[in-house]
């Protein structure tokens, strides 16, 4: 019971790795596992995809191939594929 | 006629004799033209015609009338396309360094439609980088933008709304669009917006961009497909901040990856490969 995470821009730097397979225990909701992973890979990490327990509003998370409203996270599911990027200012 | 073919000059429907070549045709139609387009492509030689070629013959110099400008403006785009394009509508979030080129690619390439939105004034720090002109200082970007577009593509509907997006007025104000573009320039906001118009239409595809900033090698800014109808422009680390500016070529670069993109995702393909 797991789900596959892709990172892309600062996570993928700060985490030194573009992609994983975390185990989904206890608690599937988005925050909870996201919150798991971020103790997993560091602080850095951390500070950049949550602020006080919740995503950063710059982050865009994608799952299963398609952008989610952070405003209502989703209970993730075994086999699911989470895509971060941290969108970063500039236009 | 079994001996005529039918080919289209400067965009009108013609029958010529079976056999006629490029100058023959040139020398009926428009003696003295100095530009010849060969579907698509300057022609530099005569060639024998055949069925569903296109010409345009333009003499330098000379203002065509209103009813064959449009045709003349296409003639260097690749055949085929400017009908569908004619037909699109698309939408751009932002007119700022990126919007700004985005619209003026767009509205070049003969996109029928576009609804841009932005709330901000033309101030003198965006002159570095955006489509804007020192008499415009003060103006809203939008009607800024729409008089650009006029002198440009007149045959272009540009839709303006001057305005702050919100996650409420989105999907609204895009309501028509095709394809999406993503242009702003703080990073929450793009992120609210791919939100907004992705779960209210996750059938259409955005083009976003992020990572674009400074003077890095142009080389590091590519177009992504990142999901099924989300593509991403840009190198996705180098971030507007101190010390790193927005500079007229990189956000250009990035700009007509968007556009291109947008074009690719019009005519059915893959923006990424």
């Amino acid at each position: 019971v797991s789900v596959q995470v892709t990172l892309f821009g600062q996570l993928r730097h700060v985490a030194n790795q573009d992609m994983l397979q975390r185990p989904l225990n206890g608690d599937a909701s988005l925050t909870a596992f996201l919150e798991a992973l971020s103790k997993d890979l560091g602080e850095d990490f951390q500070r950049l995809l949550l602020n006080e327990g919740r995503v950063r509003p710059s982050v865009l998370v994608l799952l299963n191939d398609t952008p989610i409203d952070k405003a209502a996270p989703p209970q993730l599911r075994d086999g699911d594929q989470l895509t971060l990027l941290p969108a970063i200012a500039g236009g | 006629m079994a001996d005529e073919i039918l080919i289209r000059i400067n965009e009108r429907e013609m029958g010529v004799r079976a056999g006629a070549t490029l100058f023959e045709v040139l020398a009926q139609q428009k003696p003295g033209a100095d530009v010849l387009v060969y579907n698509g492509a300057p022609a530099r030689e005569d060639v024998l015609l055949k069925a569903g070629d296109e010409l345009v013959f333009i003499k330098r110099g000379e203002i065509p009338a209103e009813a064959e400008l449009e045709a003349l403006m296409a003639a260097r785009h690749t055949p085929g396309v400017h009908a569908r394009l004619k037909s699109a509508c698309v939408g751009v979030a932002g007119v700022g360094g990126l919007g700004s080129a985005i619209v003026i690619a767009l509205a070049r390439i003969g996109v029928g439609r576009i609804i841009a939105a932005d709330f901000d004034v033309v101030e003198p720090s965006n002159l570095n980088r955006q489509q804007y002109f020192v008499d415009q200082l003060g103006l809203p970007k939008v009607e800024a933008l729409a008089q650009n577009i006029a002198r440009i593509n007149p045959y272009v509907a540009i839709e303006c709304h001057h305005v702050r997006l919100t996650p409420e007025n989105i999907p609204q104000i895009f309501a028509d669009v095709e394809v999406m573009v993503e242009a702003f320039d703080a990073a929450d906001q793009k992120a609210m917006l791919v939100e907004s118009f992705c779960t209210t239409f996750p059938e259409r595809p955005m083009v976003v961009a992020t990572g674009l900033a400074g003077h890095m090698p142009s080389n590091t800014v590519v177009t992504r497909r990142m999901g099924r109808n989300l593509v991403v422009v840009g190198d996705l680390v180098t971030a507007a901040a101190p010390g790193t500016g927005l500079m007229a070529p990189r956000v250009g670069v990035a700009a007509h990856h968007q556009a291109n993109a947008v074009l690719r995702l019009l005519l059915g393909e893959d923006p990424e490969k």
